[in-house]
């Protein structure tokens, strides 16, 4: 599934002496099967911006075809929409609102009208997909789970709707490291094994540089990147005047390489920097 | 989909006009004696004037008229079904009958019964909104809690009562919040909340008050912890960093109160009530 923002603003409180204009003229493309991460300072516009993508929003100014379908049009099945394009939210577990977390799974799949069988398979496949138990958690009170256990109630209860695009909004903040990893490698697996078009939005540098293939930048509700990932954070410098670091592991490897090792620019995640390193300390052994 | 969008009560504009300038026990006082003898007027008469009066209130403080009438429009169903039962339901002894079937009968009684709570249901919003959107939470606080502290002689703890007013009132606007979100999360799982008929619709509005009531009581607690962790311990002791002051503007105000209820009062009185 493809998404295509044309000349799109977007104000708060339209009509009112709190107006405030939050997106200024976004034009972007999203295409099938790409990992794109959003970036940009707090109140930047991001979830706005994401919310125009499942026709949470509707443009007054500019348009947003999912699929060459205008979210405006007052034709276009908005529900279907809403089917198609999964939006996680940020602290998705305080939007849980049926008692098990079978029920809240189920809740998707029983507005698309499926029957109970297909409901039911659904759930399983979704559980199974984020590691969820189905046996052990389906009839489990849902404010019993964990933190990150009511993150991937919450993403297997979009998942359950057999989206094409996944907007995972901030999923990780609030999380420990070991939720955080566990949600990762679940959203990297979906994203491989069925081409799920994903868009990523993250307060995290590190996680950024680890998932996406490709970053857009935003600040004060206009794009000012929209490059692979490589290429926005080398301009680091334009990052950090509006607020953003790089990844902490760029940094470090940095700051190795002007500590006088032979290592190479624009390292972006863990497993680029151990190689590189291990690369570099092999070199030295073998020179002495 | 923006809910916060239509509500105006309890949400503050500020401004520089003599309005936002006057003390806010004046303006306690003037709303509620506005208030009081709109309860009492029963003419059309009588509403005119009040209507007049409230416009010129409202062009003075600069509020967008429009803006201050905004937080009517989710009310207006309502509004209207108030006003067709009282057309249909109010029974009066000798009146004209407009029409009639089985129980029900539209009368004359009925009409003016319909219109004159409507009226008075409009003029109770927009005076109260009035003075929300030109007061600000801290100065409404001081002055109902300046206004009510004689009650303390008798035991009633006016503080603690003010208290709760204003945090009801700060809750309107962030329990909207809450809705727009659980609201959102529905939709983007399937929920068609602007599609089927009125029970249809009806019925999708239950889900949504669990998640809310669930998280009003959290906000309930996390507000209890945060009072609590700055030693908050009610009135008694507690001392004023900002003293209220009546200045010559309360003086003008009070001398165009007493014109207008004045007038309005000889309106009451001499004029024909409509029911």
């Amino acid at each position: 599934m493809s998404i295509e923002v044309v000349n799109l603003s977007h104000s708060y409180k339209e009509g009112t002496p709190f107006e405030k204009q939050v997106l200024f003229e976004i034009n972007l493309s999203i295409g099938e099967g790409e990992f794109v991460g959003i970036i940009g300072p707090t109140r930047s516009g991001k979830t706005t911006l994401a919310q125009h993508f499942n026709a949470l929003h509707i443009p007054r100014r500019g348009k947003v075809l999912i699929d060459g379908l205008d979210t405006k049009d007052k034709r276009a099945d908005l529900v279907k929409i809403r089917h198609r394009v999964g939006y996680v939210f940020q602290n998705p577990e305080y939007q849980l609102f049926a008692p098990t977390v079978g029920e809240d799974i189920a809740f998707g799949p029983l507005n698309q009208k499926l029957s109970r069988e297909e409901v039911e398979g659904r759930v399983r496949e979704a559980m199974a997909q984020v590691g969820l138990d189905y046996r052990a958690l389906r009839d489990r009170d849902i404010f019993a789970l964990s933190g990150g256990q009511k993150r991937r109630a919450a993403i297997a209860g979009v998942l359950a709707c057999k989206p094409g695009v996944l907007v995972l909004d901030d999923i990780t903040a609030g999380l420990d490291p070991r939720g955080r990893e566990e949600i990762l490698s679940v959203i990297k697996e979906l994203h491989h094994r069925r081409n799920l078009t994903t868009i990523f939005i993250s307060n995290s540098m590190d996680e950024v540089a680890a998932m996406a293939e490709r970053i857009i930048v935003i600040d004060r509700g206009r794009v000012i990147m929209d490059d692979p990932t490589r290429k926005v954070f080398a301009r680091f410098k334009e990052l950090r005047d509006i607020g953003l670091e790089l990844p902490e592991v760029t940094v470090l490897i940095d700051s190795l390489r002007t500590a006088g090792f032979n290592l190479p620019a624009g390292v972006l995640n863990i497993s680029e920097a151990l190689t590189s390193i291990s690369a570099a300390l092999r070199e030295l052994e073998a020179r002495k | 989909m923006e809910l916060t969008k239509n509500i105006t009560l309890g949400v503050y504009l500020p401004g520089k006009s003599s309005i936002h300038n006057l003390d806010p026990r004046t303006k306690i006082i003037t709303a509620t004696i506005m208030i009081v003898l709109l309860l009492i007027s029963r003419s059309y008469a009588a509403f005119a004037l009040s209507a007049l009066f409230t416009g010129f209130l409202i062009t003075l403080s600069g509020v967008p008229a429009g803006y201050a009438m905004r937080g009517l429009k989710p009310m207006l169903p309502v509004l209207a079904i108030m006003w067709v039962f009282q057309l249909f339901l109010f029974k009066a002894p000798d009146t004209t009958v407009y029409f009639h079937w089985w129980i029900f009968e539209a009368t004359a009684a009925g009409l003016h019964m319909g219109n004159l709570i409507i009226l008075r249901v409009l003029f109770l919003f927009t005076v109260t909104t009035f003075l929300t959107l030109t007061t600000s939470v801290v100065s409404l606080t001081d002055g109902l809690e300046n206004l009510l502290k004689p009650l303390r002689a008798i035991g009633i703890p006016s503080q603690e009562l003010v208290m709760t007013l204003v945090i009801a009132l700060r809750f309107v606007l962030i329990l909207a919040e809450e809705l727009e979100k659980i609201i959102k999360a529905q939709m983007a799982r399937g929920v068609a909340f602007d599609r089927g008929n009125f029970i249809q619709k009806t019925r999708k509005i239950f889900p949504v008050f669990l998640p809310l009531f669930i998280g009003a009581f959290k906000r309930a607690e996390e507000l209890i912890v945060a009072m609590d962790a700055r030693s908050y311990t009610g009135g008694k002791g507690r001392t004023k960093m900002k003293t209220l002051h009546m200045g010559r503007v309360d003086l003008g105000a009070a001398a165009v109160m007493i014109v207008y209820g004045g007038m309005l009062i000889y309106i009451i009185i001499s004029t024909e009530p409509m029911i």
